[in-house]
């Protein structure tokens, strides 16, 4: 019995880590996305060409490689290393894996997301932004005012596709030897012989997603009240 | 000095000229209708008056101001002001689908009272109390222009809960609520099933008893020739006639203006047959 309650508690330290990785880069992900959205759509075209490219080199690669090239970015490209960035920040080794890991799925979660917001903000009627400025409304009161909240309508569906995938992600964290949901329960199945932490990590997953999608789907209904 | 005097404005698409060189004036309180037939710079011209679309050259000015070309000394944001001179109502009505009939209309009325505003800082309690009042001032406003369009019973419906004509009495509603010099109205019921242009057309007369001052680029004949003191006949990016709806109507000068009534009329017997 009381290797059930610690494996559980095992997974469940291992969750706080995947819950942290998922949170922190939704928050971060979510406006950056926009702003790259903003950059890939700029008349200014060596911002846009840049941005593009950028989303096209991490959209185009796996971002399990990209876990690892940030992990190798003190030594390779800073002639630093790791534990001095660490010290640096005096945070654990560990702790330094952890924010790679991070860097690397905001920076990879953004330019997805972007891509979505620059569907849905090209989807927007262009009477609409001309209605805006016959009214005397600037460009900024246009998009916070009128745009954006049909920009948000449209692009739910697919946003909540990307985020739970990004639940499913974080399990790309061990790499660099974060322990994860999947990663703690790989580590029960090795040290006590059972195959049970899998079924319980899977049932850890089917639940948060369970009640994300319900959370989504409750947004998505509230936002439907009208039509575009 | 005429109230709205338009000189010689020209506009090129790319290559295609579609305004060359457009002038004509008109007085406070009158209602002119540009007819003509599709592409002959109607909408472009009404585009150019509310800077939707900027000419490449010629002027505008209203009541003895110049309102094109922007002088280059002004800042962006007068730009915004300018095109409050004009009102317009688009032909698709534009309303925003997310608001309702009554936050359509009070939407830029509440933009504009907060540029009122002395206090800067969000925060400061008489700001708050401020806005709060002109908010339910404009609220009250926009209920009676709602009234006035026959919508007294449609405020807190949505865009998608409305049918066409009453989504353009909205948007009528929408540009009357900052009370511009001038209401454009580019084709407004020629996306409207023909029952429904009745009541939108009887908003536009109601209007004109008023003595609201209108441009109405329209392929509704029969109500310009109601409801105008002026005809502008355009074809080919110029105005090819103009006079009072009388002159057009039945005594057409030009050849072109002819033509057009002409093909008009051919078309309305080949429907009946």
């Amino acid at each position: 019995m009381d290797k059930i309650q610690d494996i559980l508690m095992e997974l469940a330290e291992g969750f706080g880590y995947t819950f942290a990785l998922f949170a922190v880069t939704l928050l971060f992900a979510l406006p950056l996305g926009l702003l790259f959205a903003f950059a890939s759509m700029s008349k200014f075209k060596p911002l846009k060409w840049f941005m593009k490219t950028l989303i096209w080199v991490i959209r185009g690669t796996p971002l399990m490689l990209q876990i690892l090239f940030m992990s190798f970015l003190p030594r390779y490209v800073f002639q630093s290393t790791t534990k001095a960035w660490a010290a640096a920040l005096s945070i654990s080794i560990n702790d330094m894996m952890f924010l790679f890991v991070v860097l690397a799925f905001v920076l990879n979660y953004a330019c997805y997301f972007s891509e979505i917001y620059r569907a849905g903000i090209e989807a927007i009627p262009v009477g609409q932004y001309e209605a805006g400025k016959v009214l005397g409304l600037s460009k900024n009161q246009i998009f916070s005012k009128i745009v954006l909240m049909q920009v948000i309508r449209r692009i739910l569906p697919p946003m909540s596709n990307e985020i739970i995938t990004l639940v499913k992600d974080t399990s790309l964290a061990q790499v660099l030897g974060v322990v994860d949901l999947l990663n703690a329960a790989k580590h029960a199945v090795n040290h006590y012989v059972i195959l049970t932490p899998f079924i319980y990590a899977t049932i850890f997953y089917l639940l948060f997603n369970g009640l994300l999608t319900l959370l989504l789907g409750w947004a998505e209904k509230k936002l439907s009240y009208y039509k575009v | 000095m005429a109230f709205l005097e338009v000189k010689d404005l020209y506009k090129n698409f790319g290559e295609t000229a579609v305004l060359k060189g457009v002038s004509f004036a008109m007085e406070r309180g009158e209602v002119v209708s540009v007819i003509g037939s599709s592409g002959n710079g109607k909408t472009t011209l009404l585009r150019c008056l509310n800077l939707l679309e900027t000419a490449d050259s010629g002027s505008i000015s209203v009541d003895g101001e110049t309102v094109f070309p922007l002088s280059k000394t002004k800042d962006k944001s007068d730009s915004a002001q300018q095109r409050l001179t004009f009102g317009m109502v688009f032909q698709n009505f534009n309303l925003f689908p997310q608001y309702t009939a009554l936050q359509n209309v009070t939407l830029a009325m509440d933009v504009q009272a907060k540029k009122t505003l002395t206090s800067k800082n969000p925060f400061s309690p008489e700001r708050r109390r401020a806005l709060k009042e002109l908010r339910e001032k404009n609220e009250a406003e926009a209920r009676q222009l709602l009234a006035r369009v026959g919508l007294e019973n449609k405020v807190d419906n949505y865009p998608c809960e409305l049918s066409g004509g009453q989504q353009q009495r909205v948007a009528i509603a929408r540009a009357l609520a900052l009370s511009p010099d001038i209401l454009c109205f580019d084709e407004p019921t020629s996306a409207l099933d023909p029952e429904l242009t009745g009541e939108v057309l009887k908003v536009i007369k109601q209007l004109r008893n008023e003595g609201r001052t209108m441009i109405i680029v329209t392929h509704e004949l029969e109500f310009a020739r109601n409801v105008s003191d002026k005809i502008i006949f355009m074809a080919d990016g110029v105005i090819e006639e103009t006079g009072t709806p009388q002159e057009l109507f039945d005594s057409p000068k030009s050849e072109k203006t002819r033509a057009f009534f002409e093909k008009l009329s051919e078309k309305v017997t080949e429907d009946d047959n």
